[in-house]
């Protein structure tokens, strides 16, 4: 007995993949990707491809886990050189298995499944790495770790109601920001994790610095780090670009209502993230609880990859609302716990 | 989400860390376990359905 309904198993056969478009970036790397899978024995499948690719990143981000899992320890250098080339590699093999299964006629609804099913494992642990070569504090991992997830939530469920699968907003897309992930461990094994822990508050003139004294907020803004830095404008921008991404599909919709409450209801996963992040096991273990919560999150991805290729509007957050009241307790709880007996303020 | 509410309330109280790594674990597992059976469930079933295998041609 499988996930699949009957009705959703006929529908299977007509599934298509429709692409949501290229960057202009898109276009320059797609050469090298039309001479690559030249090479590709003819045989492979390409859920093959993606599954190596899948292996290379998991073991670049299981290979740092090794040094470090709280984001606060120096990690060896040539660990981000190993995970640029797992990158690299992963991108490769990523970009050219859609080509490889036209190649030998093998495109199917299953590739669609496991390429995108592995996309959304692969991204948990490729933005661990990012957040262990910056050695950004905590809170700022968490968020980086959700707008992701929000944003490539957003993509796929605007494919389920468009029936286009968009990988970009305007000229920027995946492919971009895989490669400025490339760009952070490079730089990053080249220079060190200190390179990120510059501030600027060091940098700026001394009059501006006693007139920012005066004002708390501008003074904490100026005292994070670099990498801190990057990280929240990186966050803004995803945030934003799933926010345009959602407003432009809402109106596509066939139910408006039920859209926009299988949105809502992936949040469920946000909250108890944010709920797991406050607590004092993700001081000592904050790679492991993410890992976690990427395991959960690419689930969810799955079973909405599902409902789009099946053409079956059969939504597991949705099969699982009845957690919410639950989940009420538990930001209850998290909100009122300096009033329990024996608890720390927050 | 009986796990977030475990480890809320061990966090509430101050509990050691150590029981928290038990909530966590035991979290983990069912998720790794969830995951997989799901996958593999569901990707026989595509495979049985269509005709075609995963990893060959």
């Amino acid at each position: 007995m499988g996930y699949i309904t009957k009705e959703g198993l006929e529908h299977l056969k007509e599934y298509e993949y429709k692409s949501g478009g290229m960057t202009w970036f898109d276009e320059k790397v797609n050469y090298f990707w039309e001479f690559i899978v030249k090479f590709m024995p003819k045989g492979m499948a390409p859920n093959l491809m993606t599954f190596i690719g899948w292996c290379c990143i998991l073991a670049s981000y299981l290979n740092m886990l090794r040094y470090d899992i709280t984001f606060d320890h120096d990690i060896p250098r040539w660990c981000f050189f190993f995970a640029t080339i797992c990158i690299f590699a992963f991108v490769t093999l990523d970009a050219i298995d859609g080509k490889q299964a036209r190649r030998n006629n093998g495109g199917s609804p299953l590739g669609q499944l496991f390429d995108h099913g592995c996309d959304s494992y692969t991204m948990t642990f490729l933005m661990l790495g990012i957040c262990e070569a910056l050695q950004i504090e905590k809170n700022a991992v968490c968020m980086l770790f959700i707008t992701t997830q929000i944003m490539f939530w957003t993509a796929n469920w605007s494919e389920n109601h468009t029936g286009v699968l968009s990988t970009r907003v305007g000229q920027i897309g995946v492919t971009e920001g895989q490669h400025l992930c490339m760009l952070v461990h490079i730089l990053t094994g080249i220079y060190g994790q200190r390179m990120w822990q510059i501030k600027p508050i060091n940098f700026l003139p001394q009059q501006f610095l006693n007139y920012a004294k005066s004002h708390v907020f501008i003074t904490k803004m100026l005292s994070i780090t670099l990498g801190t830095t990057l990280v929240y404008i990186f966050s803004a921008l995803v945030l934003l670009m799933a926010f345009v991404m959602f407003f432009r599909t809402l109106p596509q919709a066939k139910s408006k209502f039920e859209a926009a409450s299988q949105y809502l209801s992936s949040m469920l996963l946000v909250i108890m993230e944010i709920a797991w992040s406050r607590t004092k096991l993700y001081d000592h273990y904050s790679g492991l609880v993410l890992v976690n919560f990427g395991f959960l999150a690419s689930l969810i991805l799955c079973k909405l990859i599902i409902c789009t290729v099946t053409k079956v509007f059969r939504y597991s957050i949705l099969d699982e609302s009845a957690k919410v009241p639950f989940l009420t307790f538990a930001v209850h709880a998290l909100h009122n716990c300096s009033a329990l007996p024996g608890c720390r303020s927050r | 989400m009986l796990c977030t509410i475990a480890l809320l309330y061990l966090d509430a109280v101050h509990a050691d860390v150590f029981y928290m790594k038990i909530v966590y674990w035991i979290c983990f597992t069912i998720n790794v376990v969830w995951v997989f059976g799901f996958l593999i469930l569901t990707i026989n079933q595509i495979t049985a359905f269509l005709g075609i295998k995963c990893f060959s041609v």
